[in-house]
């Protein structure tokens, strides 16, 4: 079974993707801020993250920075709500990062499901 | 008497002519009857032999002296007969006689003329008529005198008779002669005697019974001569009068004359003077007539008037002298100028010395005096600024006086034009203008008026020169003109600076209609003194028609501008109304500026007047206003963005997954839980569609949808973008937004985009530009758009699209050139296209930020420009224009 760790501050928002994927029987795992996210990750091992950028404290690029850091094996996919974001430099370059930015509203689940599958595959 | 002797001469001659001819006409007779009597003597005395012959023959044969005798008596029966013989046959003489011989006939002289005194005649006489044998012969001598006895005496009557009746024929033509013609001429004479020279009133009378004929042609003659010769001298006798009396005038002329008038016979001696000349003598003619110079002057005088006459007596022409001298009867000194001349008779010979002097010492001080007032005259005209002259008035004007400042303007010397000397003056005026000097002067001249001109003339070195004439003509008697007066000044340099001003004039009036802006000059009062063609188009009066007229009615628009105007003039400064809006005729809001600017050049009250029509440009600053307006909406927007899309993201996400949840039967929860709480998939969505709840939750999605769209097209007017810029083929990118049109919801909504032909022009020297492929695509994705609903609005059967690009290397820039066959715009649309929230669609029916948007990426974003052409029912075309480099960034 597949595991999702998304990373968003806004219960909603998160709560709908987590709604979508376990749906889909997708194991979610839920963290509101990166701080909690990384905690999680010290005792699980998701095979990816879908990652929010504008978080309080730690933000999303910083939480795929610490996360790759540690060498997880696992793939990140970005979504914000934010229109003039762009995926850094850095980050574009590792293959476990996904070039697809996602923006909320996300209208297309199934895209970004397969998207997240993609980057597992390109990750492992 | 010589009517006598006429008579007499008439009688000889016609005497002498009767007695030739008469004497002629007998002669001719005579000789006549000569021939005649001399045949006649021949046939006589033939016939006699005749007669004879027989008895001879007879008597020969038979030797009948007898009767041989017998025929020879018988033959002297005739008185002419000198001689006859009869011989026989044999030659013996049978018989003979002879007349004795008288010589006394007084005829014989005359007869031996013109015949031989005897004539001898025989004939042969053969026996018996046989004509053979041995013939005898009968011979007789014929006298012919006494045979031309009948014939001379005949001819002496003939003789007598004629001068008898020559004579009797003189005798009655001299009386005849008297009566006709010597009487009547007697007569005539006497009449003739009877004229008298002193009285020649009388007339001649013609003699009884001439009246027809030539003796009273010859009186009427004589009486027309008379009367001739009467009037003659009646006229001369008149003349003489008058000669008389003209003589009387002359005599007194010449007393009266003021001139000295003498008169000298070759040794000096006075023949005659006049009046003025005894004052001078100081003696009276009687008592200077018959004396010589030496007896009023000295010798030494007399010796030198005497040398220098006789230097005049041997000159051919009049001599001329000028002396001073003293008058003997009051001793006043003067000064005489004296002409003499010799006089000669009809041979040439010297008769005398007329001669005349002439008191001219008035005339030496007015000489003086002119000389003086010549002199100052002279240099007067010298310093006249321009040329004077005198001239005829011909075709070459010739020159009688020039003064020399012609030289100076022309480099001829006056001397040249004198009388036309070396060239005529019409020679240096300028060909183009001969004729206007000629038509100007001649037509002022037959008024009597004085005539100005301006003209050209060439000078030596071969320019131009222009010059003002002034003069007038001066006329004879007749009053034809005969000369011109008048004053020649070169004003070349006016001339030229006129040129120069009107050159410049044009330049400045070309300049002021060139330009764009509605200039307009007033004076003080308000009057159009100044009208440019922009001026004539804005207010559709043309500038004959404008100037003076004023401002209020020539520019009705600019009526209230009377007291800027005043205040510029017054105040002098300039008075501005910027963007001032009018209403055009159709309606529309127009912008304009108006400046006034006060003309404070010396001598000039007034103002220029300019107006800017400044539409175009108040609406591209409207719409930079609102661009910025949309700059500051787009920093808010990105701002907002994020917190607006994170609850939007959980609405619209929330409701997707409920779709998922009540509809997807592939979802194992949803069948388990179907299931646990009794019922299935099938009923859920049943229950779901029909109580309209998938519908619902559509209808938030697409609510959501919406304000996602206006969130980022709001973004879109942030400048700010942090998009990196990489190369894209603009050709690539134009043909990925058409295949994405064909694709796009939105359009596909409306009508196949598919059924619209697209041609395309593609520039293949176009190279990558630097750009942001997705802003790009979005602006083509609106033209397209746009063009498309143009074309569905306006019903077009083959809708069309032109898609062109091409690199012009000039400005280094990519034109991308979008052309539609749809309704096309009006121009107040067009103007506003790019305007954002213009829209021409109905309210609900996109939100007019698409082209705006469009523009801002463009401008803003890439650097480049975006237009519009477009006509109504026309198509429309943008054009859109990228830098390849220098971005605005």
């Amino acid at each position: 079974m597949n595991s999702l760790l998304v990373l968003d501050d806004e219960h909603v928002v998160r709560q709908s993707f987590a709604d979508y994927f376990e749906d889909n029987l997708w194991r979610v795992i839920q963290a509101e801020t990166a701080e909690q996210a990384l905690q999680i990750l010290e005792e699980e091992k998701p095979c990816a993250a879908l990652v929010d950028i504008r978080l309080p404290g730690i933000d999303g690029n910083m939480f795929i920075r610490e996360a790759i850091e540690r060498k997880l094996n696992m793939a990140f996919i970005i979504c914000s709500g934010s229109p003039s974001y762009n995926v850094p430099l850095d980050l574009q370059q590792h293959m476990n990062v996904s070039s697809t930015f996602f923006r909320k509203p996300v209208a297309n689940f199934e895209a970004l499901e397969q998207d997240v599958i993609q980057t597992i595959k390109m990750a492992s | 008497m010589s009517q006598k002797r006429i008579a007499i001469k008439l009688a000889k001659i016609s005497v002498a002519i009767a007695f030739i001819v008469g004497l002629l006409l007998s002669s001719l007779q005579v000789y006549r009857d000569y021939t005649q009597e001399h045949e006649s003597r021949k046939e006589v005395v033939n016939r006699i032999l005749q007669v004879a012959e027989r008895s001879a023959t007879v008597s020969v044969h038979t030797l009948n002296e007898v009767l041989a005798r017998e025929v020879i008596e018988g033959l002297f029966e005739y008185d002419f007969i000198q001689q006859a013989i009869i011989v026989d046959d044999l030659g013996a003489t049978l018989a003979e006689q002879q007349r004795s011989h008288s010589n006394d006939s007084k005829t014989q002289w005359l007869t031996s003329k013109f015949s031989e005194q005897y004539e001898e005649y025989s004939i042969l006489l053969y026996p018996l008529g046989l004509g053979v044998g041995v013939p005898g012969q009968l011979s007789i001598v014929v006298d012919v005198d006494i045979a031309l006895g009948s014939f001379f005496s005949r001819s002496l009557i003939i003789f007598w008779g004629g001068i008898v009746r020559n004579i009797i024929l003189t005798l009655l033509l001299f009386l005849a002669f008297h009566l006709v013609i010597t009487r009547p001429l007697i007569k005539l004479v006497h009449e003739l005697k009877k004229i008298n020279p002193e009285d020649l009133t009388s007339q001649l009378q013609t003699p009884l019974s001439h009246e027809d004929d030539e003796f009273n042609l010859v009186i009427q003659s004589a009486n027309d001569l008379i009367d001739e010769n009467h009037k003659y001298i009646v006229e001369l006798n008149n003349k003489n009068k008058s000669l008389i009396e003209s003589e009387a005038h002359l005599k007194s002329l010449i007393t009266t004359i003021p001139d000295l008038i003498w008169l000298k016979d070759p040794e000096g001696v006075y023949l005659s003077c006049n009046h003025q000349f005894e004052r001078f003598i100081g003696e009276k003619e009687t008592d200077i007539i018959g004396k010589t110079d030496h007896d009023f002057v000295d010798k030494e005088l007399a010796d030198f008037f005497h040398t220098r006459d006789r230097a005049a007596m041997e000159a051919k022409q009049p001599t001329s002298t000028e002396d001073e001298v003293i008058f003997a009867d009051d001793g006043r000194k003067a000064i005489l100028h004296t002409v003499k001349t010799p006089m000669r008779d009809n041979e040439g010979q010297l008769i005398g010395l007329l001669g005349i002097a002439r008191d001219i010492t008035q005339n030496r001080q007015t000489e003086a005096a002119l000389h003086t007032s010549e002199k100052l005259y002279a240099k007067l005209i010298a310093n006249v600024p321009g040329v004077t002259y005198h001239c005829t008035c011909d075709e070459f004007w010739t020159m009688h006086f020039i003064s020399n400042e012609i030289e100076n303007i022309t480099g001829y010397p006056a001397s040249d034009f004198i009388d036309n000397k070396r060239r005529t003056y019409v020679s240096i005026i300028h060909p183009d203008d001969v004729q206007l000097v000629d038509d100007a002067v001649q037509s002022k001249v037959q008024k009597k008026l004085p005539y100005t001109i301006e003209y050209r003339l060439i000078t030596s070195s071969n320019e131009t020169a222009w010059v003002y004439e002034k003069g007038q003509g001066l006329f004879d008697e007749n009053g034809v003109p005969s000369r011109l007066d008048g004053v020649i000044v070169d004003i070349t340099e006016r001339k030229n600076a006129e040129m120069e001003v009107g050159k410049l004039r044009s330049y400045l009036s070309n300049i002021i209609d060139s330009m764009p802006s509605i200039i307009i000059g007033v004076n003080k009062k308000g009057i159009v003194t100044e009208w440019n063609i922009a001026a004539e188009r804005a207010a559709n009066i043309a500038t004959n028609d404008a100037v003076g007229l004023p401002l209020r009615k020539a520019f009705p628009r600019l009526a209230s501008k009377m007291k800027p105007i005043q205040t510029a003039i017054d105040s002098r400064q300039e008075q501005k109304d910027k963007k001032r809006s009018y209403l055009l005729s159709n309606g529309e809001l127009a912008y304009e500026d108006i400046t006034i600017y006060p003309l404070i050049a010396n001598g000039v009250e007034g103002a220029v007047i300019r107006v800017d029509d400044v539409s175009e440009q108040v609406r591209i600053e409207e719409m930079m206003i609102q661009s910025e307006k949309m700059l500051s909406v787009g920093g808010l927007a990105a701002g907002m963005a994020h917190e607006i899309n994170n609850p939007l993201a959980g609405m619209m996400q929330t409701a997707n997954v409920m779709v998922n949840r009540l509809t997807n039967k592939k979802v194992q929860a949803n069948l388990d839980f179907a299931e646990s709480i009794g019922t299935d998939m099938e009923t859920i969505s049943n229950f779901m569609e029909q109580r309209g709840i998938l519908r619902m939750l559509n209808a938030i999605n697409e609510s959501g949808e919406r304000v996602a769209d206006i969130v980022n097209n709001m973004l879109s007017f942030s400048r700010k973008s942090i998009d990196v810029y990489s190369s894209h083929d603009i050709n690539e990118l134009l043909d990925k937004t058409i295949e994405l049109s064909s694709t796009d919801y939105d359009l596909m909504k409306q009508y196949d985009f598919k059924s619209i032909s697209i041609v395309k022009d593609y520039g293949n020297d176009i190279r990558p530009i630097a750009c942001d492929s997705v802003k790009i695509q979005q602006v083509f994705l609106n033209v397209f758009r746009n063009g498309a609903e143009a074309m569905q609005e306006a019903g077009v059967d083959l809708p069309e699209f032109k898609v062109r690009t091409y690199f012009d290397a000039k400005d280094d820039k990519v034109f991308i050139e979008i052309e539609d066959n749809g309704a096309g715009m009006a121009d107040e649309t067009r103007k506003r296209i790019f305007e954002p929230f213009y829209t021409t669609k109905p309210i609900g029916v996109g939100t007019g930020l698409g082209l705006s948007v469009s523009y801002f990426i463009i401008t803003e974003n890439h650097g480049g420009q975006m237009t519009v052409e477009s006509e109504l029912d026309a198509g429309t075309k943008f054009i859109i224009s990228l830098p390849m480099s220098n971005l605005s960034q």
